[in-house]
């Protein structure tokens, strides 16, 4: 076994008590097994009491209110919300990543301010880097942060930004200095906690007719000299490695899953054709070498490696595999999506086909991962 | 891997160095120097019991060879000798003595025994490798039983039809009428568990083909120069060969965890070889098919190396159970074993699986 190697029945223990708390919460109707519900699964009380067991913050040191357990104990609880569905979208981003990057890059009044909040599931994280004209290319944001001694002065607009009409704070990427010609250097990170009077929230709907992002504009919004994460001009290294995190986990392959969870319970009662079989078993399959993979970047990460290639590789046939469930099953059940009315499966049918071009798109589209695989291939 | 493993690993690529493979499509069974030095280092019975004069190591050991000999594109009856038909033998005390073997499945056969003499009759359909072998050692499902059965490959009443698969080697079919066995007894392995280790055999030569490509590839999209530059530079070029990249990788890490699960309980065991077994062989056409695409004509050509692994990723994407014949063998366990799909994916083994 690898370094950072849990024994397996501790391992066992704990999916067992995640699993036992699922099957209760389900019995008493606390939630409805969704896809995608890491980004559309808002449900505060639900995130309190998953912080209440313990299994929020489970890396982070036991003095910042964390477990201290290790990221391979992580992958299993959150494997587990996860394939049930379950309404995880108000902690995912801040105990994905914002935990990991506050304890990297924070200062000690920054690591006490905000993650025990993250650990108890109280509070949530929105994550600032896109805008307008900033997508795949990153390094052109413009976003602007002056300094004035005592404060920093923000002005400038994010867009897509998940769950910011929710979150109590939002980690931002903007520019301290330079230009934007000036590409990777010159900017900085800061910790802005939300609301704030001066920075406009504005849902954007999307095509599932929810609002789950939004846009952000800064009206030259006055925080203090303290919410600067980390070393300025260092905001490009540390958004790189807090995009390990994100690139990487059980949620690259999972969206979809509860939808084959849900198909196969059909197919148990109704029965199933010979070509229903194949898909069932096929996409079974896929999902297990899937877990395989990020299992391994779990490992790696937790070892202190940077796995970015295989945690891309991850996400490019993790989240292309999200996708081709939702056809496979479509095509196979014969089912027609409704995005109201009509059964629970093909309510969830309608949403995962709404929810596809998300996969491929967010925390960095499959086109920019490949490049790069293809840089750790020596080719660029 | 175990050191043991590391180490044959590291004997074989020796082995290969000094018996160079010739890599022409389509190919002959490869120099019978190398496959003498296999014979001779005993690397043909790695996980043998040693009563039946094999080296008692485990599965996982003897699948590092395969991988190294897979891996360099040398056509040998290893799978079938070495891990099937060797191990067959030897699980029942028998010893081959240095005779070339193949393996068979005859599903529906009549073992009828009179005195001291056992006869075999049935068939056996897509057995590889029947012309180099000397033996075939047969696993012959009987309403009472499986009966591993060794027969001399000369004996009268073997009738061999023998062609080539896509890689041109020996591949056919066997019709057993009445043949003498050599030896007989009945077997500890059914049916079933011998399908299941060849697709774990065939899942992990699979992905050892495929590395071979993606190893290739690369290196071709760097020498090749078109406008200018070399196709590497190209970005249409640099997204086919990543995606590619991730999809051996894929290959590679089911095929490890399914050796990995398969010294473990043996319902885990075969859930993870299913699923190792359909990830390779429904990759192996997508990897061999950007392949060549990267490499243009030359990779179409009898000469060019190429065509000996994508030979080997479509030829051996069916031996043992193709991904439709394992995907059955999930579902089965979903819908009608009452097993969670999700619990099929976790795997039983916390730590490694
Ligand atoms: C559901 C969702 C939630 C999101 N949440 C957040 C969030 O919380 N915070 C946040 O900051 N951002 C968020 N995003 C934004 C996301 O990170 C961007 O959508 C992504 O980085 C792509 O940027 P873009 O949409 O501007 O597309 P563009 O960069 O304009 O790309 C358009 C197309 O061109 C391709 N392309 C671009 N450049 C290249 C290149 N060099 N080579 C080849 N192809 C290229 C892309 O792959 C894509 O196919 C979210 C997006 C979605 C869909």
């Amino acid at each position: 076994m690898s370094r950072g190697a849990v024994a397996d029945d501790v391992l066992h223990a704990l999916r067992d008590e995640v699993r036992t708390f699922l099957r209760t919460e389900l019995a008493d109707g606390a939630f409805r097994p969704d896809v995608d519900s890491w980004m559309t699964g808002f449900d505060p009380d639900f995130s309190r009491r998953l912080g209440e067991r313990g299994w929020l913050g489970l890396t982070m040191p036991v003095e910042y209110g964390g477990q201290g357990r290790t990221a391979v104990e992580r992958f299993v609880v959150t494997e587990e919300l996860l394939a049930h569905g379950a309404p995880v979208a108000a902690h995912w981003i801040a105990d994905r990543q914002m935990a990991p990057s506050i304890l990297a890059n924070g200062t000690e009044t920054q690591k006490r301010r905000y993650i025990p909040g993250i650990s108890s599931g109280t509070v949530f994280f929105a994550i600032g880097m896109s805008e307008p004209d900033a997508g795949s290319d990153l390094a052109s944001v413009r976003t602007r942060a002056t300094g004035n001694g005592d404060t920093w002065s923000l002005r400038g607009t994010k867009v897509w930004t998940t769950g910011a009409h929710i979150a109590h704070a939002m980690v931002l990427l903007a520019r301290t200095d330079g230009s934007t010609e000036d590409r990777r250097e010159g900017l900085s990170q800061f910790v802005v906690d939300l609301p704030h009077p001066d920075i406009e929230i504005r849902p954007l709907a999307s095509i599932d007719g929810e609002a789950h992002f939004n846009e952000v504009i800064f009206h030259d919004a006055v925080v203090d000299s303290s919410a600067l994460l980390g070393v300025r001009g260092q905001g490009w290294r540390q958004v790189m490695s807090e995009l390990a995190f994100e690139r990487s986990g059980p949620e690259r392959y999972l969206s979809t899953l509860p939808l084959l969870r849900a198909w196969t319970g059909l197919l148990r009662e109704h029965g199933a054709t010979p070509e229903q079989r194949r898909t069932l078993g096929e996409l079974t399959a896929q999902a297990w070498a899937l877990r395989q993979m990020s299992l391994q970047v779990a490992r790696e990460l937790h070892a202190g490696g940077e796995p970015d290639v295989l945690a891309a590789m991850v996400k490019d046939l993790g989240s292309t595999f999200e996708g081709d469930l939702v056809s496979a099953i479509r095509d196979a059940s014969g089912a027609i999506p409704r995005r109201t009315g009509g059964t629970d499966f093909e309510r969830m049918l309608a949403q995962a086909v709404l929810h596809t071009p998300a996969f491929t798109l967010r925390g960095g589209t499959n086109e920019i991962l490949r490049g790069i695989i293809a840089r750790g291939l020596g080719m660029r | 891997m175990s050191d043991l493993a590391t180490e044959l690993a590291a004997a074989t690529a020796a082995m290969l160095a000094r018996f160079p493979v010739d890599l022409r499509t389509p190919g002959a069974e490869s120099g019978t120097e190398l496959w003498a030095a296999l014979l001779d280092a005993g690397f043909t019975s790695v996980d043998v019991p040693e009563e039946a004069g094999g080296q008692g190591a485990d599965l996982a050991d003897a699948l590092a060879v395969l991988d190294a000999l897979a891996g360099a594109g040398a056509l040998t009856p290893y799978a079938e000798h070495a891990l099937l038909a060797a191990w067959l033998a030897g699980n029942v005390g028998h010893s081959l003595d240095g005779a070339t073997a193949t393996v068979a499945v005859v599903d529906d056969a009549t073992v009828d025994r009179d005195g001291e003499r056992v006869r075999l009759s049935g068939d056996a359909v897509g057995v590889a490798h029947l012309a180099t072998a000397e033996v075939v050692v047969a696993l012959a499902g009987t309403p009472d039983g499986p009966v591993i059965a060794v027969c001399r490959c000369d004996c009268p009443g073997v009738r061999l039809d023998s062609g080539t698969d896509l890689s041109g080697m020996s591949f056919g079919d066997i019709d057993f009428e009445g043949v003498e066995a050599d030896f007989a007894a009945a077997s500890p392995i059914t049916v079933d568990d011998l399908r299941t280790r060849g697709a774990l055999v065939y899942a992990v030569a699979l992905a050892a083909a495929a590395r071979a490509v993606r190893e290739r590839t690369v290196r071709y999209a760097a020498e090749r120069v078109q406008f200018g530059r070399p196709l590497a530079k190209f970005q249409a070029i640099q997204q086919t060969l990543a995606r590619m990249a991730a999809q051996t990788t894929l290959m590679e890490t089911a095929a490890r965890a399914a050796t990995d699960a398969a010294s473990g309980d043996a319902v885990t065991a075969r859930n993870a070889i299913a699923a190792a077994k359909i990830v390779t062989s429904r990759h192996a056409h997508e990897v061999a098919a950007a392949a060549h695409q990267i490499h243009g004509a030359i990779g179409f050509t009898a000469e060019h190396a190429l065509g000996r692994f994508t030979t080997a990723l479509w030829g051996w994407s069916d031996r043992y159970g193709d991904d439709h014949e394992w995907a059955n063998v999930l579902a089965e366990r979903i819908l009608d074993g009452g097993v969670d799909s999700w619990d099929v994916i976790v795997g039983g083994r916390d730590g490694n699986a």
